[in-house]
């Protein structure tokens, strides 16, 4: 047990530190010049061209872009084994402070549109599966090729049109409050939706059809118990999705999170990407390749809590 | 242990982690609401509570406005902060420009210039701090060079001044070169006048002089503000303000359009049709005072020509593309300079009307002829144009090709990131892109920095010796009316030559609510979102 868990340890380390190289690398290969973006461009005309290369340089240099990418990258690192996140370019305050402040949304917002998402799935998943061949299952099964089809910006800006501005039900603003939580939380839930009912649909057609729910039935078990059981065996496949789908939602809901104004980590790396700067796409990359580590880790350890025969398998190849 | 039974802690830690993170939101909110709450009670406390003449009492007394971006900081001298500062009412610099184009005092009470190299500026003797401190003539030199050691986006407008206090009131400016437009530079959102001793890192202790002071603010997400009850003028009716960062363009149109905010700002002209069919907003349209101008790279054979480059200037129907890139809310432009409403007259001064015939015969003399399937050839080589666009330029892009194919030149459109252009520029590999820079200023740097050889928004490599001349000669003007005959004539002189191809200044569009009067479009965006005339009224 001990070993295993060292062993998961370092290979979250691998993971967590070549992520961290290629992230670097990427945020720094796209064009752009955070430095001349940070004097602004008018400097670039409206100084002699002596004064502005000067300025330049000197601002490179407060930034600390002047050496090699490797010697960059190894005072980030140094940084980071300091619990130190760097200081934002734009903004000149702390990376983990400003991520600190956003975190908080960005987990509502995800958790919420999980839990939305999932409650969907299983309910229009399990209809549609003990309805299959049927009317609603055709419809069902249309609507989700249709929500998975269109972009999330549509949805969000339909959305926000027919219930913030036609049927006034929505407040836009910028506030990360109850009220405001909920229509991108049905946005980014719709979205991930489709996906969710079609695997549940998929499993629980695949358990109906297992001789023991066969069995059962035949020797006179209600209908509802027999999909009861059954559904347990769908939860255990969903876990992955669900998990995906948390990984997402925390680290690609830019868009929605833009759309919304919503003040969590996607609008942070909208910005970050907008001022090109690197400390803040850095941390953000960072702390979202640490949730997906996390989220991943948890989802193993859960299939082999809820699934004890995943152990069991283990146990018996390796006395073979 | 059951797994069973473990189910449901996990739910419960579940929901407790989804109700703390809510807490923290529903903190921000009512730490924010709080604010609002005071900020009403202080308000209504003082003599002016926001209640103007003429007002709707049932109005509300909070202003939204909803933009592209706010500050990301208190302190002025952060990039593009004092910007936001202004626009929202909060930071004031000595002078302004009015909607015409004028030069104004602000916190000025007057400029005098002494001699060609100094200026006396008499400072408003009613001018206070929100701390009550004086704006006085040391307040004012500590405030510039405050700016001038920490802000390096100030350094244009004050590097060539020397700031000293004559007395308390009075500041006397010297000028490294001669006949400089001290006011017109003092005027730009960099040169905003703050307290230097005071500490920027919270709202509490910043120090402006503007009718609205902070009483909030989360960075980069929403600031509010209250009126300043000591400012000397009027002042404004609106009790509070909130600035409120909105980044998706599309979002601030229905927030508008919701009630949400009051004015949306920085908006994208693809929606200003949909925001006219609506009764409960009003549109801005003024354009800045910037030129779209697509910029030639001299570089490449084809455009050492003259006839080629002015060709494609005729070839151009400007109303055309106003109105399929710009919804029509702009005029055309056929000199860069005439964008600045001081130079208005210089709108059509070359390339006066839309003239393919002309612009045909000047690829004929200049050996670029149609062949057989209308593509303009030369040594067997085609015509060909690649124009760079970014931003919300596609469209004006496109019909930029539509129109240079009418006269045989194969035009291709690369839409991309600015720094793809930037890029671009670095290695030489470019024929023309789109960019639009400010025309308002001294006329003198603003033409020296796009068309003399050390220019460095010259990206062509125009070099020409009667333009250098008529720069130089610009540059020592000692009155107001030779430099503005000069400018326009190096301005006109520079358009017939055509190193730029300049098409028209790029619209602004801000949506105001209809319950909301005094809005003053403005050429300069950060000049006019708040002013002391704003008030709810009845739609």
């Amino acid at each position: 047990m001990g070993r295993r868990l060292l062993l998961t340890f370092l290979q979250t380390l691998m993971t967590v530190f070549a992520a961290s190289i290629v992230l670097f690398a990427l945020i720094r290969l796209a064009p752009g010049d955070p430095a001349k973006l940070l004097i602004g461009r008018t400097m670039e005309i409206a100084l002699d061209e002596r004064t502005y290369a000067k300025m330049l340089g000197e601002m490179r240099t407060e930034m600390g872009l002047t050496g090699s990418w490797f010697s960059q990258y190894l005072s980030w690192a140094g940084s980071l084994l300091r619990m130190d996140l760097g200081t934002s370019f734009y903004t000149q305050r702390a990376v983990a402070a400003e991520i600190g402040e956003r975190l908080p949304a960005t987990f509502l917002l995800a958790g919420t549109a999980l839990l939305i998402q999932v409650g969907i799935g299983l309910l229009i998943g399990m209809l549609s599966a003990l309805h299959a061949g049927t009317l609603l299952d055709t419809l069902v099964r249309l609507g989700c090729v249709l929500l998975a089809s269109v972009p999330g910006f549509v949805i969000g800006l339909l959305l926000l049109l027919a219930l913030a501005v036609k049927l006034e039900l929505y407040a836009i603003g910028s506030e990360a409050g109850l009220s405001r939580l909920w229509l991108p939380a049905l946005t980014l839930g719709l979205l991930g939706a489709p996906q969710m009912i079609r695997v549940v649909r998929a499993n629980l057609l695949s358990e109906l059809g297992q001789v023991y729910v066969q069995s059962a039935l035949s020797r006179g078990l209600g209908t509802r118990r027999v999909v009861g059981h059954a559904m347990r065996n769908v939860l255990l496949s969903t876990i992955t999705l669900i998990g995906l789908s948390l990984t997402a939602s925390i680290s690609g809901a830019v868009v929605i999170e833009s759309i919304f104004a919503w003040p969590g980590l996607g609008e942070y790396a909208l910005n970050g990407i907008l001022h090109k700067d690197y400390p803040a796409l850095q941390g953000y990359a960072l702390v979202t390749v640490l949730s997906v580590v996390g989220i991943h880790l948890t989802v193993e350890a859960l299939y082999v809590w809820l699934d004890p025969r995943i152990t069991r398998r283990k146990k018996e190849a390796a006395h073979e | 242990m059951n797994r069973k039974k473990l189910l449901l802690p996990l739910l419960f830690i579940f929901v407790m982690i989804l109700w703390g993170c809510s807490g923290g939101g529903q903190a921000a909110s009512e730490n924010a609401a709080g604010n609002r709450a005071e900020a009403a009670q202080a308000d209504n406390s003082a003599p002016n509570s926001g209640e103007a003449p003429g007002t709707d009492e049932k109005a509300p007394q909070e202003l939204v406005i909803a933009d592209q971006e706010i500050a990301a900081a208190l302190d002025p001298v952060q990039p593009l902060t004092s910007s936001y500062l202004i626009a929202i009412g909060a930071g004031e610099t000595l002078f302004k420009a009015d909607p015409e184009g004028k030069i104004r005092p602000v916190l000025a009470d007057s400029a005098e210039a002494i001699d060609a190299n100094t200026w006396e500026i008499s400072l408003n003797p009613e001018a206070k701090f929100w701390s009550g401190k004086k704006v006085d003539a040391e307040a004012v030199v500590a405030s510039l060079e405050r700016s001038r050691e920490l802000d390096k986006q100030v350094v244009p407008y004050i590097q060539d001044l020397t700031f000293s206090a004559v007395n308390a009131s009075t500041l006397q400016v010297e000028t490294a070169r001669e006949n400089m437009d001290v006011p017109l530079n003092l005027s730009s959102y960099q040169t905003l006048i703050h307290n230097a001793e005071a500490a920027y890192d919270s709202v509490d202790t910043m120090d402006l002089s503007g009718m609205y002071k902070v009483t909030a603010f989360e960075p980069q997400k929403r600031m509010e503000l209250a009126v300043n009850e000591n400012y000397r003028g009027t002042k404004p009716a609106i009790a509070r303000v909130v600035h409120e960062q909105i980044s998706d363009e599309q979002t601030r149109v229905l927030s508008v359009l919701s009630g949400a905010s009051h004015i949306a700002h920085k908006l994208p002209v693809s929606a200003i049709e949909q925001l006219q069919a609506e009764d409960t907003v009003t549109l801005a349209t003024t354009p800045a005072s910037n030129t779209q101008t697509v910029y030639l790279n001299l570089d490449q054979p084809k455009f050492q020509d003259v006839r080629v480059r002015q060709a494609l200037s005729w070839g151009i129907d400007r109303q055309e593309l106003i109105l399929q890139a710009a919804e029509g809310q702009s005029f055309p432009v056929t000199t860069w300079l005439s964008s600045n409403p001081a130079f208005a007259e210089a709108r059509s001064a070359v390339y006066a009307q839309y003239d393919p015939e002309q612009a045909g015969r000047l690829l004929d003399e200049a050996g670029w002829v149609p062949d057989g399937s209308g593509i303009r050839m030369k040594n067997g080589e085609p015509l060909t144009l690649s124009l760079m666009t970014w931003g919300g330029d596609r469209a004006l892009g496109e019909t930029l090709q539509y129109q240079w194919a009418q006269l045989g030149i194969q035009a291709e459109i690369q839409h991309g990131d600015y720094s793809l252009i930037e890029t671009a520029r670095e290695t030489g590999k470019w024929d023309a892109f789109i960019e639009a820079w400010s025309t308002f200023g001294e006329p003198h740097t603003l033409l020296t920095g796009q068309y003399s050889p050390e220019g460095g928004g010259n990206y062509g490599g125009f070099d020409d010796a009667r333009a250098n001349e008529l720069l130089a000669q610009l540059e020592g003007a000692s009155d107001e009316a030779s430099r503005h005959a000069l400018a326009l004539e190096a301005n006109t002189y520079i358009a017939e030559q055509a190193p730029v191809i300049s098409l028209y200044p790029r619209p602004q569009v801000t949506a105001v609510s209809s319950t909301l009067e005094g809005f003053v479009d403005h050429f300069r965006p950060f000049e006019n979102l708040v002013n002391e005339h704003l008030k709810f009224v009845s739609p």
